[in-house]
């Protein structure tokens, strides 16, 4: 069942939705100054969609903003689609909810697994509580197309899946993560979110370990399937022993910033989101949607208009 | 239809984050990859069981000492499960331990009074209610 009416894709500037945010957010938006927002699909309340259900109990903020007609993506983070089991109906249910619940246009959720499965019948299932990148080879990647094509069949709206924050090279590694990136979304038609942050941070990894890879962050974003972004993310980080971490909790550096202008100058009809978690004010963020606005208004804008 | 090593995927996951959890270095991985990643699952699920449970911030130690039960002991279900985990396992040597899992032993309806010494405090319980009391001061009886 699709939605009766869907909200316009992501563009422009986003935030993030977060109850400290709510009235924040509806403020921009009042003012035109607000492109979309990312609700975490797991804390929309819903009925399973496909029991025919109409009204769903949104938080307050979040009715607010699709009343003013700002789109607001459902984001999962507990598919664990680049884990080795196949993607859960119940899970898949829940992000189909939030889709309808909030009119989406699209849904997002992760290249990464969650949790793991032992080798026995009857081993215990391990959850990370964290979006793990897995190992990028030829026979990962078979097993996360069928579980991306299974989850598109299952969804009302198309799919967006966000790049991992690669901390992780595994050993095993075969494909570097543009080209897996790029296979998977010309195999599946499945759309990407692109997170700049995250490509920071899997550059600096790749770049410490010596991965003889090309370890240039704008490099890496222009061989991203930049045709197939549906919108991107941006949030701040912070070394940590040595490694950078997107921590979601600190400012936006001036590397990602960076990465939004060249960003728009490829793709410029592409929304950019700023995600924080942590260390969350009415100040932050209204100055971090400053310093993304002008990142965009650096642009020069010379990609093709979807 | 070509048939996936699903299973070897799952084993090799499955070992790898099992490392990872429990402190042991996978073989072959950059070290320092390993420390960040292993630091970053740590410190989400220390703060999945205090956003849980806000009162195990106030124990002392009880950010290092759960990092030690981490390291033993994966995670069992939501924050709060979690949290009540850690608290049973150090319950064994911490008197502030012991405390909070009687207050939660009040919260939940299983007693009706529990004495907190290390925040002056005495929790009461009735049917689904609870109340707690506050001691500025506290002298102990000869």
């Amino acid at each position: 069942m699709r939605p009766e009416q869907n909200f316009p894709w992501p563009a422009g500037v986003g935030i993030g939705w977060r109850p400290a945010l709510s009235d924040l957010l509806v403020e921009l938006a009042g003012q035109h100054r607000l492109g979309f927002s990312e609700v975490i699909a797991e804390s929309i309340p819903t009925k399973n969609s496909f029991e025919g259900s109409t009204e769903h109990p949104l938080p307050p903020g979040v009715r607010a903003l699709r009343t003013a007609g700002v789109p607001v993506i459902p984001h999962g983070v507990s598919l664990g689609l680049a884990g080795a089991q196949r993607p859960d109906p119940a899970r898949l249910a829940t992000l189909a909810g939030a889709a309808l619940a909030l009119q989406a246009p699209l849904v997002s959720e992760h290249v990464a697994f969650v949790r793991a499965g032992g080798p026995g019948l009857h081993s215990d299932v391990l959850e990370a509580g964290h979006l793990v990148p897995g190992p990028r080879t030829r026979e990962s990647l078979e097993v996360l197309v069928e579980n991306v094509r299974e989850a598109m069949d299952a969804l009302p709206v198309p799919l967006a899946l966000e790049n991992p924050a690669s901390t992780l090279p595994w050993p095993e590694d075969e494909i570097d993560e543009p080209d897996f990136l790029t296979e998977l979304v010309e195999r599946t038609g499945c759309w990407l979110l692109l997170d700049l942050a995250n490509i920071e941070v899997s550059c600096r990894t790749n770049r410490q370990v010596g991965g003889g890879l090309p370890d240039d962050a704008q490099t890496w974003l222009r061989r991203m399937p930049l045709h197939r972004v549906a919108y991107a993310h941006v949030a701040g980080g912070v070394e940590h022993d040595g490694v950078y971490l997107d921590s979601h909790a600190h400012d936006l550096t001036q590397p990602v910033l960076d990465l939004v202008t060249s960003l728009h100058d490829l793709a410029p009809t592409v929304g950019v989101l700023i995600e924080r978690d942590d260390n969350l004010s009415v100040a932050n963020s209204r100055a971090e949607w400053e310093l993304v606005d002008a990142a965009l208004h650096t642009a020069h804008p010379t990609g093709e208009q979807r | 239809m070509k048939t996936l090593n699903r299973q070897g995927l799952a084993a090799r996951q499955h070992q790898v984050l099992s490392d990872l959890l429990t402190g042991t270095h996978p073989a072959g991985f950059d070290a320092r990859a390993v420390a960040a990643t292993a630091g970053v699952l740590h410190r989400k699920r220390w703060r999945r069981v205090r956003t849980a449970l806000p009162r195990l911030t106030r124990l002392p130690e009880a950010a290092a000492t759960f990092q030690v039960f981490a390291r033993q002991h994966s995670a069992s279900g939501c924050g709060h499960s979690d949290a009540r985990a850690f608290l049973t396992w150090w319950a064994t040597d911490s008197a502030p331990a012991r405390a909070e899992l009687r207050r939660l032993a009040v919260v939940d309806g299983d007693r009706a009074l529990a004495w907190l010494p290390h925040d002056r405090c005495l929790v009461i319980g009735l049917g689904r209610r609870y109340w707690e009391i506050p001691f500025a001061h506290v002298e102990e009886a000869n």
